[in-house]
């Protein structure tokens, strides 16, 4: 099976991390003993843009859960009907072509499902298998793909769609001046990704060269850790859980994790050419970086997102995926690591061959 | 001001943040040796600002790794600060 193609597709609404900055302090500046903290902090995030679904003067008009997530489901249709068409059309497939979809995000809440109300508007089959995912945050773009290769290996000729669309921005809480909450307006943005995910005897008219092949995915549960991360939802959404463990968890866990799976292969660390991860944060991606013992640039282009984009919880290492498609694609027979961790706590480790 | 009393300065700040004695603070040390995180960082920084009457970028915390780097820091935006000072408008 390979990943044959990424689409993405971002709000029109782009902002400086300085523009977001000085609007969240004038919004809480009355309600903060160091109100300075917002501007340095942001500063501080490895962030340099963000895409939100609307303009910032908006933000503090939303009030409650059932207004913001009327908002989610809204302009989660819009995205997604972009990024299926940017991962669908430059393969010459529509939607007819897909067999199954599957669908996560853990920024908003619906049912029918986001997957659903796009069959109404894409000509997706009518016994299209539908995997609606909430909850799995941020690892759910690496376990979507694990997932959505699992399909496609038990049904070769059949192709699968990973659809994820994130709208960070949403979960916002304008009355929690907390440092969880201020991480969260600092780091998270909106956007949205497809990726197609075909099998080995898919049919696909315009694939110009292959993409990479799943060869195995590691999904791995870390037990007791559930207050690391996570939502506390209430009347007015959902209020972020972060607690400052989680680059100690990564520290703690995935170096051996990597090595037992790739061992799992017969394949060393250091036969990985390239390493596809979340763009979860400075802290998270340093973690990353020094307990696998990767060199300075390993993890440029998951770094390059984060700054363009901000963090986009399961899209962002599909964001880091398609850059890799696009402009830095392996060498025939390389191998490469796509990962993420999410609330759990959790890891989904997928390895690839180009 | 001389560079020990910048050191001795900041070393004070420091140890305040984190309610430890300032003999256990001492230049070489990481922060991450002294369980510093970024906020920790941000919220000393804003008392290195009020203390030396200087102004740090927003997006130079990041670099800070060491009390060192601290106080070479206080000592160049001063040596900045006063080469300003001492240039005609023009």
């Amino acid at each position: 099976m390979q990943i044959a193609s990424v689409g993405t597709a971002f709000p029109p609404n782009k902002y400086s991390q300085s523009e977001i900055a000085e609007a969240l302090t004038a919004r809480w500046e009355g309600n903060m003993e160091e109100p300075r903290l917002i501007k340095r902090f942001f500063a501080n995030c490895g962030v340099d843009t963000r895409y939100l679904v609307y303009p910032l003067d908006v933000y503090p008009t939303l009030r409650g859960f059932g207004q913001t997530n009327t908002a989610w489901i809204d302009a989660a249709v819009t995205l997604a009907k972009i990024a299926i068409a940017n991962a669908l059309d430059p393969l010459g497939l529509t939607a007819a072509d897909i067999s199954a979809i599957f669908f996560a995000s853990v920024t908003g809440i619906a049912s029918p499902t986001i997957d659903a109300r796009l069959i109404n508007l894409l000509p997706f089959p009518t016994h299209v298998k539908r995997t609606p995912i909430f909850g799995l945050g941020c690892v759910a773009g690496a376990a979507g793909i694990a997932r959505a290769s699992d399909y496609v290996k038990a049904f070769p000729n059949q192709i699968a769609l990973l659809l994820s669309v994130e709208l960070c921005s949403l979960t916002w809480q304008d009355d929690d001046q907390s440092i969880a909450n201020l991480i969260s307006c600092g780091l998270f943005g909106d956007g949205a990704a497809a990726v197609v995910i075909a099998g080995k005897d898919a049919v696909i008219p315009n694939l110009s060269q292959p993409g990479p092949r799943v060869i195995a995915t590691q999904s791995t549960f870390y037990r007791d850790t559930e207050t690391v991360m996570g939502w506390d939802i209430g009347d007015m959404g959902f209020r972020i859980v972060l607690s400052p463990d989680v680059p100690k968890v990564v520290e703690k866990n995935l170096l051996g994790d990597a090595t037992r799976f790739l061992e799992a292969n017969n394949i060393a660390i250091s036969d990985i050419g390239s390493w596809i991860f979340h763009s979860g944060g400075p802290k998270v991606l340093e973690a990353m970086q020094s307990t696998l013992g990767l060199p300075e640039d390993a993890l440029a282009l998951s770094w390059k997102s984060l700054r363009e984009v901000g963090n986009l919880s399961a899209a962002s290492v599909l964001c880091v995926l398609e850059e890799n498609l696009s402009k830095h694609r392996g060498a025939p027979g390389t191998y490469s690591i796509l990962a993420a961790m999410g609330p759990g706590f959790c890891s989904e480790l997928v390895l690839l061959q180009w | 001001m001389e560079e020990a009393t910048v050191e001795q300065r900041c070393i004070a700040i420091i140890a305040k943040s984190k309610l430890i004695p300032e003999d256990s603070v001492t230049r070489d040390q990481t922060f991450d040796e002294l369980a510093i995180d970024s906020l920790d960082k941000i919220n000393i920084s804003f008392e290195i600002e009020d203390t030396f009457n200087i102004q740090i970028p927003d997006d130079s915390i990041g670099s800070l790794k060491t009390v060192g780097d601290i106080v070479d820091g206080v000592i160049r935006l001063q040596h900045q600060a006063a080469v300003q000072l001492a240039t005609p408008a023009i």
